[in-house]
């Protein structure tokens, strides 16, 4: 990885003496209890290796840890190309403080992902993107304080200058109509004539929450989100089936108009029962029966919510949180 | 056993190549792994293909900088991934195969020391092994998610060597990120 040589050149001065320090230490240590019996000292090299791994926050973060690490974390450009806000910092990020991050990379930013930051605006987008005319990454779901018409017009200045918009996301923005979907579409044709309604991925219900744009690079999703519904026409996102039956993708739909499985993706067929859940979800039969059950009322967490199992000491298998609240209260009327 | 799905081609993955660790461990490793550590890739780059089999069996490639217990990790994380020369599955094999490697993972990053995982970056590193270095940084950046200043420093043993007043002001600079964080 070229980041990862450039940061260590320049750090390689400092820590020719303490690295070899350092490699024997760690090496004596993995032997032996590693935490306690360690002296603080100097960071272990691929600390700046992780670096270009690490959201904004904990980018931060680790510059405040020490000297040689906030100097690595603010001197290297490399490091403020891909810019990730998500939690805690989704919902403090302003405006000025996005335009003091990304002025750090000097008008390369390549990507930028902004999960849920609400305070950004459209004004506060549009400066970022009129400074930085190379992203090809720009994810800007759940922010609520953007407007389709902001976000067409910061799609439309990146696709006058560079054409380098690859990948747009922008599903959970309030408001976007098929109007707005076909004008964004038509900034991206412009550049890539075929590549309107090509995805590299299907889109799985299931994966939804997991983080897969750090995975990017082997698998590219290219191109916009969101989509319009076949159901009810309107905008947002759409899935694909994992079912191997559903190849004719008639049921490539919204996630209010098809319910899908939280488990397997997969969607549910009318005539199967919907089966009740602990915490609410869409479960299809097989995921349903395969998962373990509240001991009171017999209902499944899914995955997703598997910590609200409340464990019974005396016996195995787990209580809802619902029952759990009437146990406890059962528990204390007894002593009443 | 599953080596056979998993190398369909057996006469072109058969060739082998000796690893020998900073320790004077030596490991004996499939050609098709072997070739995923960039830097031990480089050593046949001059020869032509038709040499590598011999070659590789013959010489034994120092890595003076990586020690045993890390090699042998990296060489097992190398076996699970695809191979490049394997045929393509079908959906359900690739899915079934995901989810093995996927438990694999998780039980070995959940008995990892940081200080093993710090090794196993570095000698990812020196043998440019992409997906490796990838994977174990990730796990580490993970772990490191929405966690505070102090636990970093507590996690890796780092000194603090900043001036009182110094921390002072680059908090002050950086307030907004820092306001309100729990403490892990």
């Amino acid at each position: 990885m070229e980041i990862s040589h450039v940061v260590e050149d320049n750090r390689n001065e400092n820590m020719q003496n303490s690295q070899t320090l350092l490699s024997s230490k760690s090496c004596v240590s993995s032997q032996n209890e590693y935490t306690q019996e360690v002296e603080p000292g100097p960071p272990h090299e691929s600390l700046f290796l992780v670096l270009a791994y690490l959201p904004l926050f904990e980018l931060l973060a680790m510059s405040e840890v020490c000297m040689s690490l906030r100097d690595a974390v603010h001197n290297d450009v490399l490091l403020w190309l891909n810019i990730i806000v998500e939690r805690p910092l989704s919902l403090r990020l302003s405006d000025e403080i996005l335009m003091k991050i990304t002025s750090k990379a000097s008008g390369r930013l390549k990507t930028l992902v902004l999960i849920n930051c609400e305070k950004i605006t459209d004004d506060g987008l549009q400066l970022v993107v009129r400074k930085n005319a190379h992203i090809n990454k720009l994810f800007l779901p759940e922010c609520t304080g953007l407007t389709p018409e902001g976000v067409i017009r910061a799609v439309k200045t990146l696709s006058e200058n560079h054409h380098s918009l690859k990948s747009l996301r922008i599903h959970g923005i309030y408001n976007i109509k098929k109007d707005h979907l076909d004008t964004i579409r038509s900034y991206f044709q412009m550049k890539l004539p075929q590549q309107e309604h090509q995805r590299q991925q299907p889109i799985l219900f299931h994966h939804r929450n997991s983080p897969e744009f750090r995975n990017e690079e082997s698998n590219p999703m290219i191109g916009i989100d969101v989509d319009i519904c076949s159901k009810c026409n309107n905008v947002s996102m759409v899935y694909d089936c994992p079912r191997e039956t559903c190849k004719k993708k008639s049921c490539k739909a919204c996630n209010l108009c098809i319910p899908r499985c939280e488990e397997c993706g997969e969607c549910i067929i009318e005539s199967e029962e919907l089966e009740a859940t602990a915490c609410g979800d869409n479960l299809c039969s097989n995921c349903w029966l395969q998962l373990p059950k509240c001991n009171f009322c017999n209902q499944p967490y899914c995955k997703l919510h598997i910590n609200h199992q409340h464990r019974l000491s005396s016996s195995n298998g787990f209580v809802c949180d619902a029952c759990h609240v009437k146990f406890v209260a059962m528990l204390g009327a007894c002593y009443c | 056993m599953s080596n056979t799905s998993e190398n369909p081609k057996p006469s072109s993955s058969s060739a082998k190549m000796t690893l020998k660790t900073s320790d004077n461990e030596l490991f004996e490793v499939e050609e098709a792994v072997a070739m995923k550590f960039c830097t031990v890739k480089q050593y046949f780059e001059d020869e032509k293909d038709s040499d590598v089999a011999a070659r590789g069996s013959t010489t034994v490639i120092p890595l003076p900088n990586v020690h045993s217990a890390v090699l042998a990790t990296l060489i097992s994380y190398g076996k699970k991934l695809p191979q490049s020369n394997a045929v393509a599955d079908n959906h359900e094999e690739e899915e079934t195969k995901k989810k093995e490697r996927k438990k694999y993972e998780q039980g070995l990053l959940k008995n990892l020391m940081p200080g093993e995982l710090l090794d196993l970056i570095s000698a990812a590193n020196y043998l440019d092994f992409k997906e490796g270095l990838e994977f174990f940084n990730q796990a580490l950046a993970d772990h490191i998610q929405n966690k505070s200043v102090e636990y970093v420093r507590k996690f890796f043993g780092i000194k603090n060597d900043y001036e009182p007043h110094e921390e002072e002001k680059y908090r002050e600079e950086y307030a907004w990120a820092f306001e309100g964080v729990d403490e892990d």
